[in-house]
């Protein structure tokens, strides 16, 4: 029973770090319907440049302003650079050229950093409560409320500000948004600030929950969040947060309870037949599906 | 539908046009290229009269980092025979190629080797799948290669089937890992109960098969057996949980220090007991998995193919010069890497320029920093006796009774 | 016109079939490879560029080719013919399989299971002892003096040619025939294909199946090139490479994909030398490839947001 409860509460732990990551992956993902494949190198970057700092002897929160900044940049840039002059082509096309986007910055890194996995330090509460044998740590608490508190926040600004219901518009008629004035550069151009932004929050807390900064945490970190968010239901907030949590459930006890080395096949036959019963996510709406 | 139609349409017509003008384009490209490459390698090699050596294994990608390494030392020690004269004043020069740890790209690799005259020898992989690809490529021309990295016991098999003289194995066998590290808990620790967290590649699985028979031999059990994706998985709670749950007390980490640094990081939030023993593998030996691991990495033992604490002196030069050169302690992979080096170069200083190169190198015997390099009549790299390290406040530290009675224990099975 | 283009086909030919005879090993290894991709990169043209059907898990069905080869070879005497027809066999009704269980899955929705099916492949061959787990098979060769048992390098480069070749000329059949026509109509609109009474379903799964049989083929002459078969040449990055292929190149384009098969194994090959810096060049080509031609260089299918 102690092993089910840790299995359990670890898998809802490792599921807030694929909540967090995929809220941030659903700001781009369901307002722009644009499968980024950079998102995850984006937030490497900037969380190498954090720990740059930390190492100089930056103040930790110094330097997660400055990390903060430089992904908003980054964000911009890459979108500028890379996607904007794709936005009439079809919708793959900016996926691949995203797939360029993320050579180029696993290369810097790599050649900026060096290929080694290298720890963390962070000043967050490391402290670990046992309870009845069951142990829970500070920092799953704290990561559990930064994925919940920012879900929420997206909601609120998608869905109850000016700013949002101009993306709407934009998500819904790109043509007709420009004919009415909202100014579409500008506004996906926050976007990917924003998405940016949220993408380094999720960097810092997963090398600090899993003390490790790698260049190749990129991919991985894409590939998990863009699952949840599926799994959740494309475009949906609090569907991606949802789904976030029960892919660490579903990869917690499928490894403890079936098998260590089918993770990812349990996860992806339970993710095939979630899709089989509900073809849009869990909490999908039935129009998202595109070709 | 016609078949004429097809043939005579306009639109397949064009495609088949297309077809050929883009394929002219890229044989032209392609041929062209190699024959620059190669005409500016050996102009190189003959104008300054260089031993070219060619160097290949993963250079980027997840297994970058032990691919890196191995260059490291190969790249420290090139440097340090050209600064003391080169081989008969002639200077070494190292062309790394990257192959992604994917074997078609070392099957390319080998081919781009082979066909470049002006290469000596060659040294690599760091992946036992990409040395399986790349042996019966190198075969062709039998240019001598060292491979620094891979412990595989399917490379002996198939050097012996296929008598590929020109292959040396330098690289710590599974075979011998295994068995050391299942005799420590069993025989001299006296843990019976044991768990097993090892990588899903052909070096977890490796040292696995080598350790299983010869824990039910001494009387041990398997309480948990566990797998992880080599440099994918980073939370290792599910595996650390049911390992705790399972009663053991005693893990092996059958795995690369990247990896088992995080697992043992996360110990404690899985709820494994401190009274676990934990037992690490050569690869986890190396000083990164303290850092990784932090505080937690206090009290493992670890049993390696190479100790940077080795008294020898040959050791402590290498040492100094690599923290010197890269900033941190060397590796299992940049020892390897810079042993290869030292191979060829005592073998080419051996025998002056007469003689076969890989006979030379398969005959050698000298002192390295991980301990003697000679080879068995399959080209592998012939055992040295374990060390027994303990972690104790974040270093490596060599355990001499404990070294002892595993030596004792592996002599009486 | 035409003229011009048959001079351009028959030199062309000429010199493919000629660069065995001039070209060292490696060049020889390197168009073997564009060769080994081609069908690879025509068979997820036709999937995503033609059928219109997101999906990234074609090194799965490479992979199952390969095995297929590996396990028999390493258990029978077989020849390399029957080889060829088991691998793209076993290859096609994968497929076929999977295209009918997930039918109803549709879009981004099945872009993340094909993504899954890759990963749910490495999973078994990595844990399964059939399949040499995490170090694979080798000593795959083909039996001596049988037919189309080839060991020379020259000679994997015809074998490779002669699928390649065999790929395309089907690819361009299936689009000029009736059933081609029906793929691009389901592509374009689903609703109005379903009204004209074309069936989905089973055209999906056809293509597959197709897809299937060439990527088989394709693995099977892997595994006799290499000699042998690891699940490192089947990962994830492998699918992205060949999904790259037939964006870059263009979709629904089959010189398309054929030069993208070409473009992403050449130009790498070319910056080996940069060795350091490949990736990020790369990268930012693949950038400035997809700005200027947002369609892919050979594409003309363009479809609305």
């Amino acid at each position: 029973m102690i092993t089910f409860v840790q299995q359990v509460i670890n898998g809802a732990a490792a599921g807030s770090v694929y909540a967090l990551l995929a809220v941030g992956y659903n700001m781009v993902y369901g307002l722009l319907g644009f499968i980024n494949f950079a998102h995850g190198d984006l937030y490497m970057f900037s969380t190498f440049i954090v720990l740059a700092m930390v190492t100089l002897h930056v103040p930790f929160w110094g330097a997660v302003a400055v990390g903060m900044v430089a992904a908003c940049f980054l964000g911009m840039s890459v979108e500028r650079i890379a996607y904007r002059p794709l936005r009439t082509a079809n919708r793959i096309a900016p996926t691949v050229s995203a797939v360029g986007v993320a050579l180029v910055l696993e290369n810097a890194a790599q050649v900026i950093w060096g290929p080694a996995t290298r720890p963390f330090p962070t000043p967050l509460p490391q402290g670990l409560f046992r309870v009845d044998g069951v142990v829970i740590t500070a920092m799953q608490i704290v990561i559990l409320l930064t994925a919940a508190a920012i879900a929420v926040a997206l909601r609120v600004g998608v869905y109850h500000t000016s700013w949002g219901r101009k993306l709407r518009a934009i998500r819904d008629d790109l043509p007709t948004a420009e004919l009415v004035g909202i100014s579409v550069n500008r506004l996906v151009s926050s976007v990917y600030a924003v998405g940016a932004a949220l993408g380094l929050i999720s960097g810092v807390l997963f090398a600090a929950y899993y003390n490790s900064v790698y260049v190749t945490m990129g991919l991985t970190g894409t590939l998990n969040a863009f699952t949840a968010a599926v799994l959740g239901g494309i475009g949906s907030i609090g569907g991606s947060f949802a789904g976030g949590l029960a892919l660490g459930l579903l990869q917690s006890l499928g490894a403890g309870y079936i098998s260590s080395g089918y993770q990812n096949t349990i996860t992806f036959v339970v993710l095939i037949v979630v899709l089989l019963l509900r073809p849009n996510g869990m909490f999908g709406k039935l129009t998202a599906a595109r070709a | 539908m016609q078949r004429s139609a097809f043939w005579s349409s306009q639109s397949a017509f064009r495609t088949l046009g297309r077809l050929s003008l883009v394929g002219l384009v890229a044989v032209g490209g392609t041929a062209g290229s190699a024959h620059a490459g190669n005409q500016s390698a050996a102009n190189g090699a003959q104008r300054a009269g260089t031993i070219e050596i060619a160097s290949f294994g993963a250079l980027t990608g997840p297994d970058a980092v032990y691919g890196v390494s191995s260059l490291n030392g190969q790249r420290l020690a090139v440097d340090e025979i050209n600064a003391s004269g080169g081989i008969d004043g002639r200077k070494l020069a190292l062309v790394q190629y990257d192959d992604l740890c994917e074997p078609t790209q070392a099957a390319i690799v080998a081919s781009k080797i082979i066909s470049n005259k002006s290469f000596t020898a060659a040294i690599g992989p760091v992946c036992s799948a990409d040395a399986l690809a790349a042996l019966p490529i190198f075969a062709r021309t039998g240019v001598p290669l060292i491979m620094a990295g891979d412990s595989a016991p399917q490379i002996t098999t198939m050097v012996k089937e296929h008598a590929y003289t020109f292959a040396t194995r330098l690289s710590p066998q599974d075979s011998q890992n295994g068995p050391e590290l299942a005799t420590l808990a069993i025989s001299v620790l006296h843990k019976t109960k044991i768990a097993i967290l090892y990588s899903e590649d052909d070096y977890g699985q490796g040292v696995l098969a080598a350790a299983k028979p010869v824990i039910s031999k001494l009387g041990g059990s398997v309480a948990a057996q566990e797998s992880y994706t080599p440099s994918t998985t980073k939370d290792f709670t599910p595996q650390l949980t049911k390992i705790a749950g399972s009663g053991a007390d005693v893990l092996l980490l059958l795995g690369y220090y990247s990896d088992t640094g995080i697992a043992v990081s996360q110990l404690a939030r899985a709820g494994v007991s401190p009274n676990v023993t934990l037992i690490g593998s050569d690869s986890t030996a190396q000083q990164p998995f303290v850092t990784l691991a932090g505080a937690a990495a206090n009290g493992v033992y670890l049993v390696p193919f190479y100790s940077p604490n080795n008294p020898s002196a040959v050791n402590r030069q290498f040492v100094t010069a690599y923290e010197k050169a890269y900033g941190s302690a060397p590796t299992g992979n940049a020892v390897m890497g810079y042993q290869a080096v030292y191979t060829l170069a005592n073998a080419m200083r051996a025998g002056g320029s007469s003689g076969d190169l890989a006979e030379r190198i398969r005959a050698i015997d000298f002192e390295g920093p991980a301990g003697t390099v000679d080879f068995d009549a399959n080209g592998d790299l012939k055992g040295n006796p374990a060390t027994v390290l303990r972690v104790s406040n974040g270093k490596l530290v060599a355990d001499q009774k404990l070294t002892i009675a595993l030596e004792k224990a592996l002599k009486s099975d | 016109m035409i003229i011009a283009g048959w001079v351009v086909m028959i030199v062309g030919a000429v010199v493919v079939l000629l660069l065995p005879q001039v070209s060292s090993p490696y060049v020889l290894f390197v168009a073997t490879e564009v060769l080994l991709y081609v069908p690879l990169a025509i068979g997820q043209n036709l999937i995503t560029g033609n059928t219109g059907v997101l999906s990234m898990g074609h090194a799965a069905l490479y992979g199952v080719g390969a095995y297929t080869t590996g396990v028999l070879v390493s258990h029978i005497a077989i020849g390399v013919p029957l080889t060829l027809l088991a691998s793209a066999g076993a290859a096609a009704l994968v497929g076929l399989g999977v295209s009918l269980t997930t039918q109803r899955i549709r879009g981004d929705y099945l872009f993340i299971v094909t993504i899954g099916l890759n990963f749910i492949f490495l999973d078994v061959v990595n844990n399964s002892t059939w399949s040499g787990a995490a170090t694979g098979l080798f000593a795959i060769a083909p039996p001596a003096g049988g037919l189309l048992a080839v060991t020379t390098p020259a000679r994997f480069f015809y074998l490779s040619l002669g699928v390649a070749a065999l790929c395309v000329l089907i690819s361009l059949a299936i689009l000029r025939s009736r059933f081609g026509r029906a793929m691009e109509a389901v592509r374009d609109d689903p609703l109005v294909a379903a009204t004209m009474g074309l069936k989905e379903v089973p055209i999906k799964a056809g293509i597959f199946g197709v897809a299937g049989a060439m990527a088989g083929l394709s693995g099977c002459v892997l595994a006799y090139f290499l000699g042998s078969v690891g699940p490192q040449d089947f990962n994830s990055n492998i699918s992205l490479l060949i999904f790259e292929m037939v964006i870059i190149g263009g979709l629904g384009s089959v010189s398309g994909s054929v030069l993208g098969a070409i473009v992403l194994i050449a130009v790498p090959e070319f910056l080996r030398s940069v060795q350091e810096y490949s990736l990020g060049i790369g990268g930012v080509l693949i950038v400035v490839m997809m700005v200027l031609r947002p369609e892919g260089v050979l594409g003309s299918w363009r479809t609305a947001r």
